[in-house]
């Protein structure tokens, strides 16, 4: 396990690498660098703006400008006054090391905004993994089961339906009817969870949870159930099934213990898309319903043009998502010994 | 479908290079005859001829006959429902007709999604067809380029390169075409790698073909089938990304509709003006379905081992 366990995270250094080039170049092609919004006042000293930008090592090459973005200048020895002799350290340091810009907007460090609305965005993450894989696999056993009845039908409706709907228009149909019509619903405007003077209480919260979660999970559903589908109906045509009816076992122990047991082991593989879907689609879901998640802060940086906070959220979620792709890796060995060894 | 064009026919031992031309002009007609023959598939590809059709020319027509603007604000007739005077889908919230608004943004949804899942295909063709042909070194460079783009939730590399570049729609198309070639060269690059191996690919090496003959005269064609389906696919889904986009201000800005955009505007109605938020969303839907169904058929029609009927 360990040998196997150690081989993937390898695997993830090439493109966590490659996320990190890409973050890179893109911050190089923004218009304008920290400095230029700093300074942009009139008043403000062009020797102290070159100074400051030489100090945060703007005035570098492109390949000593990415390496200090990445481990930081702390260790490096600056010229800040221009004289040729070296004054000070540097006082940047390096994404590896969580630093990652300060933030024009909040005027606070890109890390810690974005920190603080983790816990938000997962709040709509887990139950919307919880709730699809429920409903994804339950569907897609029953289809299976029922190949070619109507609950088949049903099932395919939904899955072609899930995945062609604009989950912004779901999310605002729902509106209309649960809030607007219904007035079961709060439109948006969940609490901040992380908030120092709010405590999470799961009644209060779950009213702003559901329609949100429904949007989200809806997608995943068509994903899952369709695949699910499948593995359950492959599963049924093998010799161990039959066997198993022969001997005598009823339907639900074969169906529970022989079937299920083995079609939805490869469901696991389906949660590091899941998870990528979700990181993508909280953007436009936490939009719709006012969710004060990573989506909502990544927005609103955009409209204030913020670059570093755009660019510190697009390498968060590449992370996350890699990250998630690793954990789905690893599970997927964990519960198919096979995998490990092969 | 004729007794000549079924598989069973061609089973003779050996097969001379018109027998071969033959049967590659017959795995077309059995696709047309098959993709005739699905009902469904017909419904939504003729839905989408008509669609495409509709907004591309009805609109000045509409505005002719109905005295009615996309354009034009008119104070009085706010939020006016379907079917009030001659606005056939009602007005918006400046008393613009939303029914030619409606085609005039599927101008721009649909122009997109189609200039950019033609320039993803190409994208998509070409690095695939290089990576899966060369393989190797090459091969390891565009895996590494691929699985770094597809990393990153595409949203978050849509924004981020939405607010350094502000789209207009011809932008959008370049945007989302450049971003949006990873699946399919996916695809391109696995089928390249087994079509490599096939004897025919052995056959015009040993006759000292070219690379570039290789590639346009017997790969080429042997991708189009799959080229096509994909297209359709990514049509389809660039649709839902383009109004994802837009519903965020990032795509396509107003006054220029889009229906991802014109669904923006109406969340602040939502009271007002429902008819704003149904109609827009109904249209993204149904154009998608009808892409992701037309997919469907074609991949069907133009898979060999389809039960023939």
């Amino acid at each position: 396990m360990n040998v196997f366990l150690l081989r993937r995270v390898f695997q993830a250094i090439p493109t966590l690498f490659g996320i990190s080039l890409l973050s890179f170049l893109l911050m190089l092609a923004t218009p304008g660098d920290p400095i230029t919004t700093i300074t942009f006042k009139p008043s403000s000293d062009p020797g102290a703006a070159q100074q400051l930008r030489r100090q945060l090592g703007l005035d570098q090459p492109p390949l000593v400008q990415y390496i200090y973005w990445l481990v930081g200048n702390d260790w490096a020895q600056i010229d800040v006054d221009g004289d040729g002799q070296w004054d000070i350290n540097g006082t940047r340091h390096g994404v590896l090391r969580g630093d990652l810009g300060q933030s024009i907007a909040l005027k606070r460090p890109v890390w810690d905004a974005i920190a603080e609305r983790v816990p938000n965005t997962l709040l709509l993450g887990i139950p919307v993994l919880l709730v699809s894989y429920l409903i994804g696999v339950l569907v897609g056993v029953a289809a299976a089961l029922n190949h070619g009845g109507l609950i088949d039908q049903f099932s395919r409706i939904l899955s072609v339906v899930g995945s062609a709907i604009p989950i912004f228009w779901l999310g605002l149909l729902l509106i209309l009817l649960f809030s607007v019509r219904l007035d079961w619903l709060p439109m948006g405007g969940m609490r901040d969870i992380t908030k120092k003077d709010v405590t999470f209480n799961l009644l209060e919260s779950l009213p702003y949870m559901i329609m949100p979660v429904m949007v989200l999970s809806l997608s995943n559903i068509a994903v899952i159930s369709r695949y699910a589908r499948i593995q359950v109906l492959e599963v049924l045509s093998q010799d161990y099934v039959r066997t198993a009816h022969s001997k005598g076992l009823s339907n639900t122990r074969v169906n529970t213990w022989h079937v299920a047991r083995n079609a939805l082991i490869p469901i696991v593989t389906l949660l590091g898309g899941a998870i990528g879907f979700l990181l993508g689609g909280a953007v436009i879901v936490e939009q719709v319903f006012s969710w004060p998640g990573l989506g909502q802060l990544t927005i609103s940086a955009v409209s204030q043009r913020d670059y570093p906070l755009i660019m510190g959220s697009v390498l968060i979620s590449g992370v996350m998502y890699i990250f998630g792709l690793l954990i789905t890796d690893l599970l997927y060995g964990l519960v198919d010994p096979r995998i490990r060894f092969g | 479908m004729s007794a000549e064009t079924s598989p069973a026919s061609t089973n003779t031992k050996v097969i001379s290079l018109t027998q071969q031309e033959r049967r590659s002009r017959s795995l077309w007609s059995e696709a047309v005859a098959h993709v005739l023959h699905d009902r469904l598939t017909m419904i939504a590809l003729v839905m989408l001829f008509l669609l495409t059709l509709v907004c591309l020319f009805l609109p000045p027509f509409i505005e002719n006959t109905m005295g009615v603007s996309a354009t034009r604000t008119n104070v009085v007739d706010r939020y006016k429902p379907p079917g009030f005077k001659d606005y056939i889908l009602g007005t918006d919230q400046i008393g613009r007709d939303q029914l030619t608004r409606l085609m005039y943004g599927g101008r721009v949804s649909l122009g997109v999604a189609y200039g950019a899942s033609l320039l993803s295909l190409t994208i998509g063709i070409v690095v695939g067809m290089i990576a899966g042909y060369y393989g190797g070194r090459v091969d390891d460079v565009v895996i590494w380029i691929i699985s770094t783009l597809s990393s990153i939730p595409t949203i978050f590399l849509l924004i981020l390169v939405a607010v350094i570049f502000t789209p207009a729609p011809e932008t959008l198309v370049v945007l989302l075409g450049l971003l949006g070639w990873i699946g399919t060269s996916r695809l391109v690059r696995g089928e390249v790698m087994a079509l490599k191996e096939r004897e025919f690919m052995v056959a015009a090496r040993a006759l000292g073909a070219p690379t570039w003959r290789m590639m346009l005269h017997q790969l080429l064609p042997n991708l189009i089938s799959l080229a096509i389906v994909s297209l359709t696919i990514d049509a389809g889904s660039l649709i839902l990304v383009e109004s994802g986009l837009s519903y965020l201000g990032l795509g396509v800005p107003p006054p220029t509709p889009s229906w991802g955009n014109m669904l923006t505007e109406a969340r602040k109605y939502l009271t007002t003006g429902t008819h704003l938020i149904i109609w827009p969303g109904i249209l993204i839907f149904i154009t998608v379905l009808c892409f992701f169904v037309v997919g469907d058929g074609l991949r069907d029609a133009f898979d060999p081992r389809k039960t023939g009927k």
